[in-house]
């Protein structure tokens, strides 16, 4: 018993002098991967560590004083901003109204038919939101650059 | 004479700064200011939360036991998988398979967990664990369900922007959050565990954790961090299991490691 502690003890301060050197921001460990069978009464409680690496939060005080700024001014692009604050973030944004991408959804593309007459882009699958920061902003956008008039 | 050309650039002076102009930048707003979401330490060891993998990005990871319960020998698994979807804007599905034979290869189950962001740091989420497994032999519980809410406490631990200190999960479950093992029973443990699990996860320095948790059958208690090597994000853990003498022979050291990368 004492053994285990004293290498509880050691363990765990290892990992205090190993973070105090590096740190992962956007780490996140909760990916958890479940007990195998043969081991839930056993052996390894992996469960709350084990490929907890995701990168989904990403929040941070350096996220809220520079890029957190710049998204909600809409100053970047989706994948900058995803690179910038994370997956998490940005959706979190873009549910709360705060932001609007001017890019089609994943996975959607231009349709062809539109590539062809020169007319105005129509994204296949759901409807495209028109895209930028405020609602002022917004219904300018949508006027701007989408026109609903074909030649 | 009226002179006209500096009236008129008086008033578009006074018209610019009385007109607001159309896509001026917004503030970021209060609640997101004063949101608290999970740091990047683990923040349960043996039972799940309510936080998972998606966005495409795929994970894995190893970990270890000084024995098992009721054996001297030292234990291992080795786990992986793919997280997709959007937890925010709609659902988060992460699939993972767990090999538990690493010599033989032949004990291997699969896992799920659907999970999605509700508001102001709190998560839900439904899974299932040590599904499909080919080991008809394997001393457990069996196929497991559960469903757990996660919630970092907001109006606590606020010494950094965005990241919270308090991170709390309770769920309850089936399976092995339910019964304890053949073994147990035969050691005059009794046969059901309490179903309700929970952690309680302290950040006690700057990413990482202490903590608490119940996993229906023990109490652990560990500490867990993320450090990161050539920029790739590592997730450590060290606990003591099985701390009570509902289920089991004594404590036992147990730690893990993992990693993963977005595709």
């Amino acid at each position: 018993m004492r053994n285990r502690i004293t290498l509880f003890i050691v363990t765990t301060g290892a990992l205090f002098v190993i973070n105090g050197s590096a740190r992962g921001q956007e780490v996140n460990s909760d990916v958890n991967v479940p007990p195998p069978r043969a081991l839930v009464s056993g052996a390894p409680a992996v469960n709350g560590s084990l490929g907890g690496t995701e990168s989904v939060f990403r929040a941070s005080d350096q996220v809220f004083v520079g890029p957190m700024a710049e998204a909600v001014e809409g100053g970047m692009e989706e994948a900058e901003m995803r690179g910038a604050l994370g997956h998490f973030m940005t959706s979190l944004l873009v549910r709360a109204g705060i932001i609007v991408f001017d890019s089609p959804p994943a996975g959607l593309a231009d349709s062809g038919e539109s590539a062809e007459d020169g007319s105005w882009p129509a994204w296949t699958g759901r409807t495209p939101i028109a895209l930028s920061v405020g609602q002022r902003a917004r219904s300018e956008s949508v006027r701007g650059r989408w026109p609903r008039q074909r030649p | 004479m009226i002179r006209t050309p500096p009236l008129l650039a008086v008033l578009a002076v006074a018209g610019h700064l009385l007109v607001p102009v159309a896509g001026h930048a917004q503030q970021v707003p209060e609640w997101l200011l004063r949101l608290k979401l999970p740091n990047s330490a683990a923040k349960s060891i043996m039972t799940p939360s309510a936080w998972g993998a998606a966005f495409g990005s795929a994970y894995m990871g190893v970990g270890g036991a000084d024995r098992s319960p009721y054996l001297p020998s030292p234990d291992a698994v080795v786990g992986l998988g793919y997280g997709m979807g959007d937890p925010v804007l709609g659902i988060g599905l992460q699939i993972g398979t767990t090999i538990s034979d690493l010599s033989e290869f032949d004990n291997v189950s699969v896992s799920f967990k659907l999970h999605q962001y509700l508001a102001k740091g709190t998560a839900f989420a439904f899974g299932g664990e040590s599904l499909f497994s080919n080991n008809a032999l394997a001393d457990d519980a069996g196929n497991t369900f559960y469903l757990v809410v996660s919630h970092v406490l907001q109006a606590l631990g606020s010494r950094r922007q965005g990241v919270g200190s308090v991170h709390v999960s309770a769920g309850v479950g089936t399976g092995r959050f339910a019964r304890k093992s053949a073994r147990d029973f035969s050691e005059g443990k009794g046969r059901n565990g309490t179903l309700v699990f929970g952690s309680l996860a302290l950040e006690v320095i700057r990413d990482v954790n202490v903590t608490f948790e119940w996993s229906g059958t023990n109490l652990y208690a560990g500490m867990s961090t993320t450090i990161r090597v050539l920029q790739v994000p590592i997730s450590l853990s060290a606990a003591l299991a099985d701390l009570t003498g509902y289920s089991g022979d004594g404590v036992r050291f147990i730690s893990a490691a993992g990693l993963a990368l977005h595709l």
